[in-house]
């Protein structure tokens, strides 16, 4: 049954191979070590002449990552930087999806073939990737996703990119891999500080301790690939000049970890019942988010427009048809 | 000569009325027992036979027929001993008067003419009273459960001897003691665990007041140690006080069950169920065992709490087993011996853990990796997580709160506002099949989920923020409904959406990418 739908299903997007034989094969992974024999992709290539990053880090990212790591790449991608990632769960979806919001290009390396969603909840990512950039891989169409595989695209990803931000990582993880490719490959590693404490944060503290570059806002990764910084920051903390007193009150008392309704009642001396509807309120204004039932934390920038979203709802729902169509809803 | 005796077999949670024949006529002497009758009513010749002997009265050689009609259902239990016997005294002339036409007999017969106790007394006496009779002559240990029927008149006889000088004249049928029947017995009220001892916690009291309050199935979601179950535990006693009608049929099905509580007339509590998570789906849905149909945990939770305590450790089959019943609020079971249908009305609370080792989001203690956490929470049926209109998740007990002095709200002053909310939903429904928010179906969300305008326009915003669903969003309106209703008000305001909104989002990421905070 699964054959079939593969066959089906390549057979509607074929699955295009490149070698370093063709013109448009990407000129930087001609320059790394252990280059590849033959590309398989889905969509299009990223550009030779474009600006090209990568966003990388631990899949049980926090939502303070996975907010970092989607604004990042959306103020990138907003500035016609390509994001490439892995489309891992937790902080590459999040790259990816900050990317396709930000109405940027953004491409995945896969460690399956590229007909292959791995994971599969990320179905709707993938269309999405696939028509707004591509899906590559090295493994010809069919591969399974063996773990192995995932360690040889990781030197992809980096080989691909011009700078690699790494958001989140534990002390060893898949993550420090990449960046030991992308060392070899001299490429620059920007690495987001955190807390001394937080074991997602021990990766990245440990990368800087090593000389990498610290990563405080966009702009940093903006002059670092030679891109006018516009006048304004890119990414705004919210305005908390627009909230009521209650709001203001609430709003303070939120951190960007998640917080539960009860330990915020008993701060704020609020009963929850009020509380929830002040929680909404601030979540509408885009002030907070609310990352699991109950729990609370607020936003570190303000909600951008979402320029991807707003194409998609105009343009009638391409991808998603068809491929409802294909799975036969 | 020949004596016709009324009784009454079981089918299922009702009766069905019985004729037993009984006639005396020479030949050699036998006795037989015909009309598709079990192993167990066959039975009931030998106890009535040494029962007799027993009590000194002569059974002559005569040649005994005896027949159960219809004779072309199939019939069970000890309840027939009792017309047997009557019958064989009657037909063998040893009682001086017969019994009125219109009374009916059931009750089982032990050797030493004892008469005792069958189950399912109350479902008997309706089915008499269905056919048109008066009365009834039952064991005493049920003639207080018996007498719940109104309008018939209920004798208990203790053994042989009462029912002999029951019929010595018809004088002295009139005039037989008729015991405690008619009169209810009060039950002394059982002791359920109070909501002031819950200390902190106050998001989830205040849902499982709600889903108490409408009769919204509630999914609470939390670390081990931070009170789940002490939550559940509580919740029969802050609901309504039962019916009488509520309290028939409880009493109908534990009485069938075996489950009444000795010369208890009514069961007069709302049930707590909560099985094992090993339990099989036929234990939960009910199945066939010794003595016929047994009813399961699903259906003896009738008008009660059926609480599931690690819901992702049940079987899927039996989780599965409990969609269509939940839905449509009756069970059905079929077997060879025919369908059995059962009332599967109950408040479902359910209680898990976020992960296998029960501490996830505190990372310091759970080392569970991403997909260890996503699988174990995916052991959970979709479809059963969308019938839990709340979904709520328990935060850890804090220090402050685990040391504070201050007693939570008491089960009693949430049991009042239960009871005014279940009021105005009562008079809502008025004339409509349904009783509770929760059972509302699209027409009536339709008709009394109106929002004005402003509302309208919030949820529009709430509907895209969250991308909800039709079926979430229509949830999310009839909890709404009932917090209006806690607080007494006649329309849906933004207050009661935006917290309707605050007990939702675990559907929603339960089975998506974000599982970490």
């Amino acid at each position: 049954m699964r054959g079939g739908f593969e066959r089906s299903f390549s057979e509607r997007f074929p699955i295009r191979e490149i070698t370093p034989l063709d013109p448009e094969f990407p000129e930087r992974l001609r320059q790394i070590p252990d280059c590849p024999s033959c590309l398989y992709l889905r969509g299009e290539l990223p550009s030779d002449l474009s600006p090209s990053v990568s966003i990388i880090g631990a899949r049980d990212g926090s939502p303070y990552g996975r907010e970092i790591a989607e604004a990042f790449a959306g103020a990138l991608a907003g500035r016609g930087v390509s994001i490439v990632s892995g489309m891992a769960r937790g902080i590459d979806t999040a790259g990816h999806w900050g990317a396709l919001k930000g109405g940027g290009r953004t491409y995945a390396v896969l460690g399956c073939g590229a007909d292959i969603c791995y994971p599969r909840s990320n179905y709707e990512l993938y269309e999405r990737i696939a028509e707004q950039g591509g899906i590559l891989s090295e493994f010809p169409a069919g591969t399974a996703p063996l773990p192995a595989n995932f360690v040889r695209r990781n030197r992809l990803i980096s080989g691909l990119s011009d700078a690699v931000l790494v958001i989140e990582a534990k002390e060893r993880s898949g993550t420090s891999i990449t960046v030991g490719h992308a060392l070899e490959q001299g490429k620059q590693v920007f690495a987001l500080p955190g807390r001394i404490t937080d074991h997602l944060s021990f990766g990245c503290n440990q990368l800087i301790r090593q000389g990498a570059e610290l990563l405080s806002c966009v702009e940093d990764v903006l002059s670092f690939l030679h891109l006018e910084r516009e006048g304004e920051l890119l990414l705004l903390p919210p305005k908390e000049g627009e909230l009521s007193k209650l709001q203001r009150k609430v709003f303070s008392a939120l951190d960007t970890k998640s917080i539960h309704i009860e330990e915020l009642s008993r701060l704020l001396g609020l009963p929850t019942e009020k509380l929830s509807g002040i929680l909404l309120e601030l979540e509408l204004l885009g002030f907070s988010e609310s990352p699991k039932c109950a729990y609370y934390r607020r936003r570190c920038f303000q909600k951008t427009a979402d320029r991807g979203e707003m194409e998609k709802r105009d343009g009638a729902e391409g991808p998603c048809n068809i491929s409802k169509d294909l799975l036969g809803f | 000569m020949l004596a016709k005796i009324n009784s009454a077999g079981l089918h299922g949670l009702d009766g069905y009325p019985v004729c037993v024949q009984v006639d005396e006529s020479n030949g050699l002497p036998r006795s037989v027992i015909v009309g598709n009758v079990s192993a167990n009513v066959r039975e009931a010749l030998d106890r009535c036979t040494v029962a007799m002997k027993n009590a000194e009265l002569p059974l002559p050689p005569k040649r005994l027929t005896i027949n159960l009609q219809p004779a072309d259902r199939r019939k069970d239990g000890s309840g027939f001993d009792l017309p047997i016997l009557l019958g064989m005294l009657l037909s063998l002339g040893l009682v001086a008067c017969s019994p009125p036409e219109d009374y009916g007999f059931f009750g089982e017969v032990g050797l030493d003419g004892e008469i005792r106790h069958v189950r399912g007394a109350l479902s008997l006496v309706t089915a008499l009273q269905e056919a048109g009779l008066q009365g009834a002559v039952v064991p005493e240990e049920d003639a207080a459960e018996a007498s719940v029927v109104e309008g018939m008149d209920i004798i208990g006889v203790r053994s042989i001897s009462d029912l002999r000088s029951l019929l010595s004249s018809e004088e002295s049928f009139r005039s037989f003691q008729r015991g405690r029947g008619g009169q209810r017995e009060e039950s002394e009220p059982e002791k359920i665990p109070d909501f002031s001892d819950v200390r902190g916690q106050s998001f989830s009291v205040r849902a499982a007041l709600i889903a108490a309050a409408g009769k919204h199935n509630l999914l609470l979601s939390g670390p081990a140690g931070s009170g789940k179950s002490m939550i559940a535990k509580r919740i029969p006693g802050i609901l309504p006080p039962l019916s009488r009608k509520e309290d028939i049929e409880i009493t109908k099905l534990y009485s069938i069950a075996g489950m009444l509580p000795k010369g208890r007339a009514l069961y007069g509590k709302r049930p707590f169920r909560s099985p094992h998570h090993s339990i099989t789906s036929t234990a939960l849905l009910g199945g066939s065992g010794p003595g016929g149909i047994v009813p399961g945990e699903l259906p003896l939770a009738l008008n009660g709490v059926l609480f599931l305590d690690e819901l992702p450790l049940f079987s899927k089959s039996s989780i599965e087993g409990l969609r269509q019943p939940m839905e449509d609020r009756f069970l059905v079971i079929q077997r060879l011996s025919g369908s059995f249908r059962y009332p599967a009305d109950c408040l479902l609370i359910a209680a898990m853990n976020p992960c296998p080792c029960g501490h996830f989001p505190d990372r310091r203690r759970c080392h569970c990796t991403p997909s260890q956490i996503r699988s174990y929470q995916r052991g959970i049926s979709k479809p059963i997580l969308e019938r839990m209109d709340l979904c709520v998740e328990v935060s850890p007990v804090s220090y402050e709160d685990a040391r504070s002095r201050g007693r939570g709200i008491s089960s009693e002053r949430l049991r009042e506002d239960v009871i005014r909310a279940r009021e105005i939903q009562r008079e809502r429904f008025r004339g409509l099949p349904i009783r509770c928010n929760s059972e509302m179906g699209i027409g009536e969300i339709e008709r009394f989920c109106t929002l004005r305008e402003k509302e309208e326009s919030f949820m529009r915003r709430i509907f895209q923020l969250k991308q909800l669903s039709m079926r979430t969003y229509h949830k999310l309106l009839k909890t709404a409904r009932t917090i209006a209703d806690l607080s007494g008000e006649a329309e849906i305001g933004i207050p009661q959406l935006s917290e309707a909104v605050s007990y939702r989002s675990l559907e929603e990421r339960l089975f998506g990418e974000e599982a970490a905070l």
